[in-house]
């Protein structure tokens, strides 16, 4: 991606005119849901519970403009122009989805910030922390403790896996293998020779097997692939 | 909760068709002129998504409805068969015109007062699209027009950045307004 002193990304027109989605608010509703279908994607499954604290607009603005229903939608996998938004709640309560809100100062963080706390069907927590920047665009910039930065623009490998020399090059010799361009990369670690995690943004989703195979590469603890939405 | 398209945010959407719908039925414009408006009008919102924001939590409602306003201002030209120079004219007339303008929303909803909004947003695109055809130019060019408004949404305090805790969310009439819509949710 290029960076001038001036331009952030460039964006599609499509994203300029659009997204067509649920209203009010492209920031707080459409871009709520799609932070939502992200956390989603990142845990890998729909969550038995989630706790969603939100922050600044997202905690004073975020009930009149259907925040909670659209994160909640998010998290049930429905897209953002979907009118199930609306009956988020009692949707998710019909799936067994177990909600609850705060709202917190979660710091030097864009105005509108949603940090879920979720667990897995096997009990599992995890930690997605996201924002949303206007016009739909979102971006997550925590995963735990790890600092990353998804837009969900272009589909995702997240891998898991021990801090050890060579483990960047097993795995991005498994995607050569298989032709898959890699459209940009994160990798981040707790520590030296702790977990440690990679993020590889490609320019089209990682086949089924070809994430299998980098599942089974020694020192990979999971792998998980973060789809465009 | 319906379905609209953002254009170039939710809260915003009401400016360009409220623009492009009767200028091109007044000038008979074709559809595809219409869409080719369009396109003009989104080249003109990346570059100020590009440059500054659009988002009202960032940079204020001049960062949404003066967004829209400089998009349809650029259709309006687009339409007339203005030139490029003119189309960029017309946005810096409108950008400047709604420049540091709050966020403001009673009750954190996206009705009072963006509904109003939209209608103010697209009389400024108008007049400013009229501006520019009758060969006025605004002595800012259009790009530090952008980096100014982006400059200004970064100064705007927080309490006016859609958080519904200053302007007219804070007047008295707003806070009644929002704590009687608070009784009625529960």
């Amino acid at each position: 991606m290029l960076y001038t002193q001036h331009m952030t990304r460039q964006r599609s027109l499509f994203e300029i005119i659009g997204p067509v989605m649920i209203g009010p608010s492209s920031s707080h509703t459409a871009g709520a849901a799609r932070l939502g279908g992200l956390a989603r994607a990142i845990l890998g499954q729909t969550p038995r519970s989630a706790h969603i604290l939100l922050h600044g607009s997202f905690a004073t603005t975020g009930r009149g403009h259907g925040t909670d229903l659209a994160l909640v939608a998010g998290l049930l996998g429905y897209a953002p122009d979907d009118p199930r938004i609306r009956d988020a709640f009692s949707l998710a309560k019909a799936q067994g989805l177990d909600i609850s809100f705060d709202e917190a100062d979660l710091g030097e963080v864009h105005p509108n910030t949603a940090q879920l706390e979720m667990t897995d069907a096997e009990g599992n927590e995890m930690l997605v922390r996201g924002s949303s920047l206007g016009g739909g665009d979102v971006v997550v910039k925590l995963i735990d403790d790890f600092p990353v930065e998804i837009t969900g623009e272009l589909p995702v490998l997240l891998v898991v896996h021990h801090d050890q020399p060579g483990a960047v090059a097993a795995v991005t010799a498994r995607l050569a293998a298989d032709v898959i361009n890699i459209a940009g990369m994160q990798v981040s670690r707790e520590r030296r020779g702790a977990r440690a995690l990679m993020l590889i943004a490609t320019d089209h989703p990682v086949p089924d097997e070809v994430a299998a195979s980098v599942a089974a590469i020694d020192g990979v603890s999971s792998v998980r692939q973060v789809p465009a939405v | 909760m319906g379905r609209v398209v953002a254009a170039p945010t939710g809260g915003a959407s009401g400016v360009l068709p409220a623009v492009l719908v009767p200028v091109a039925r007044a000038l008979g414009a074709s559809h595809d002129d219409t869409v080719l408006a369009l396109f003009a009008a989104a080249a003109v919102g990346g570059v100020i998504a590009a440059r500054a924001t659009l988002s009202g939590a960032t940079g204020g409602c001049q960062a949404e409805i003066g967004s829209a306003a400089a998009m349809g201002a650029v259709a309006a030209v687009e339409l007339a068969g203005g030139t490029p120079e003119q189309a960029g004219h017309a946005a810096a007339f409108a950008l400047q015109g709604l420049l540091g303008l709050v966020c403001d929303p009673v009750g954190g909803l996206v009705e009072v007062p963006c509904v109003a909004r939209n209608a103010t947003g697209t009389a400024i695109a108008l007049s400013s699209a009229e501006m520019a055809l009758a060969g006025l130019c605004f002595p800012i060019p259009l790009d530090e027009v952008i980096d100014a408004m982006g400059h200004v949404g970064r100064s705007i305090p927080p309490s006016l950045r859609e958080t519904a805790l200053g302007g007219l969310a804070a007047t008295p009439s707003g806070r009644e307004f929002s704590a009687r819509l608070a009784r009625e949710g529960e």
